[in-house]
């Protein structure tokens, strides 16, 4: 009830105190016009990572040749997405999601009647689930009025998606389910194109405007692949059970949704300073303590959106490509984890503390100052 | 401190498909960088 009284709450975090007007304003952040988009694409970002992992987990469990099925995962679901992107801002008509799905059917047909080449209907999968990324980027970043919660919402789902198509995949069900729940992406899909208002140019305005537009996309893309990189480096001793993992991902896609809805009730450049600095002390001291641990995955989650947003802002025509360059730097941040495994906890540390610094000081350079709370 | 995990027998039968995926991702990623470039001048 607290919430329409006005009367303040407070408590103290830190030097900041908490009040009964800043849960309005999240709450009024979570209200913003057109906010279905991100709700919409957050089930089908969800259900599109499900039919992925469930499909991976399934063809590597027990093949000798493991180590390629995820690389030519990564390689071709990450990296076709600022094509297909680029095309899709060229022809706004063509709708990704639906092509995504009818791969996606594709691909779990030839699963089913035992298809024998499966590099085949990997890169199929790979490839419905870049379409469905590229379509859940161009509608909620067109249709946000350059709010970010609206593409982190969208982008959250996929960390649920991923451990519950993994825990899928060590049961025994039909992978006709699977087909089932592709199916049930469709009216999702044709919910938001028909739903949301979209925008011809989308209405991101957070780069600086000191530095070169193509410097501020090499910057963020900059970030994006050290984070990329540190996320399989951050030490999880205390993951040992299903649950734990469970709670693990659900945590990413949790910081993920609040890194968006965070940064336009409190500002982008706030919000990307603070989470990579902060979640400095929790992922260094939280390897045996699983509640530190989490808030620090959180904090390092909730730069995703804020990358995303800095491109957009200078390709504000060209969302699809702007998402493929997030995509793009995932996937070279990934890379190394093939190749090579660190195995000294110091450096690994030292790695994460000199990377996070690095990533706040970029978006101290390449965010605009912005007056948002006071 | 850093191990290498790479395991050359893990493509050996599949070294075409291995070496025709990392060109076609250089290609692709030259070529979204080449448009970003081009669409940031605008």
């Amino acid at each position: 009830m607290f919430f329409y009284n006005k009367r303040i709450v407070k408590k103290n975090i830190g030097c900041y105190t908490f009040n009964s007007d800043d849960i309005m304003k999240i709450i009024n952040t979570l209200k913003t016009k057109n906010l279905a988009s991100g709700y919409l694409y957050f089930y089908v970002h969800l259900i599109t990572e499900v039919a992925s992992f469930y499909y991976l987990s399934k063809v590597t469990n027990g093949a000798h040749f493991i180590w390629l099925i995820p690389f030519i995962y990564d390689a071709l679901a990450f990296v076709p997405q600022g094509i297909i992107g680029y095309i899709n801002d060229k022809i706004p008509k063509l709708n990704m999601g639906l092509i995504g799905v009818i791969l996606f059917m594709l691909a779990y047909i030839l699963y089913i009647i035992k298809f024998p080449y499966i590099f085949l209907v990997l890169i199929i999968v790979s490839l419905a689930n870049a379409f469905l990324h590229v379509s859940g980027a161009e509608v909620t970043l067109r249709s946000s009025n350059g709010k970010l919660s609206h593409p982190a919402i969208f982008v959250g789902g996929g960390s649920f998606g991923v451990i519950a198509g993994r825990l899928l995949a060590t049961t025994s069900i039909s992978p006709w389910l699977i087909v089932f729940l592709v199916l049930t992406m469709i009216p999702f899909i044709l919910l938001a194109e028909g739903y949301t208002k979209k925008n011809k140019t989308c209405l991101y305005d957070c780069a600086s405007k000191k530095i070169n537009p193509y410097l501020i996309i090499m910057l963020a893309t900059f970030v994006v692949i050290i984070r990329g990189y540190i996320g399989y480096g951050i030490p999880t001793s205390w993951n040992k059970t299903t649950l734990q993992t469970v709670f693990l991902f659900s945590t990413m896609g949790l910081g993920k949704c609040l890194g968006g809805i965070l940064a336009d009730a409190y500002g982008v450049k706030r919000i990307g300073i603070i989470s990579a600095l902060l979640a400095i002390p929790f992922l260094l001291f939280g390897d045996n303590l699983m509640m530190v641990s989490l808030i620090g995955v959180m904090f390092f989650s909730m730069t995703m959106s804020i990358t995303l947003a800095l491109i957009v802002s200078v390709l504000k025509d060209k969302p699809g490509l702007a998402f493929g360059f997030t995509t793009v730097g995932l996937f070279l941040g990934t890379i190394p984890i093939f190749f090579i495994s660190i195995t000294n906890k110091i450096l690994n540390a030292s790695m994460i503390v000199v990377a996070s610094i690095i990533c706040a000081l970029i978006f101290n350079i390449i965010i605009k100052e912005e007056k948002v709370y006071s | 401190m850093i191990k290498s995990i790479f395991n050359p027998i893990f493509i050996s039968h599949y070294s075409y498909l291995f070496w025709i995926i990392i060109g076609v991702n250089l290609l692709m990623i030259l070529i979204i960088f080449i448009l970003g470039y081009k669409e940031s001048k605008k």
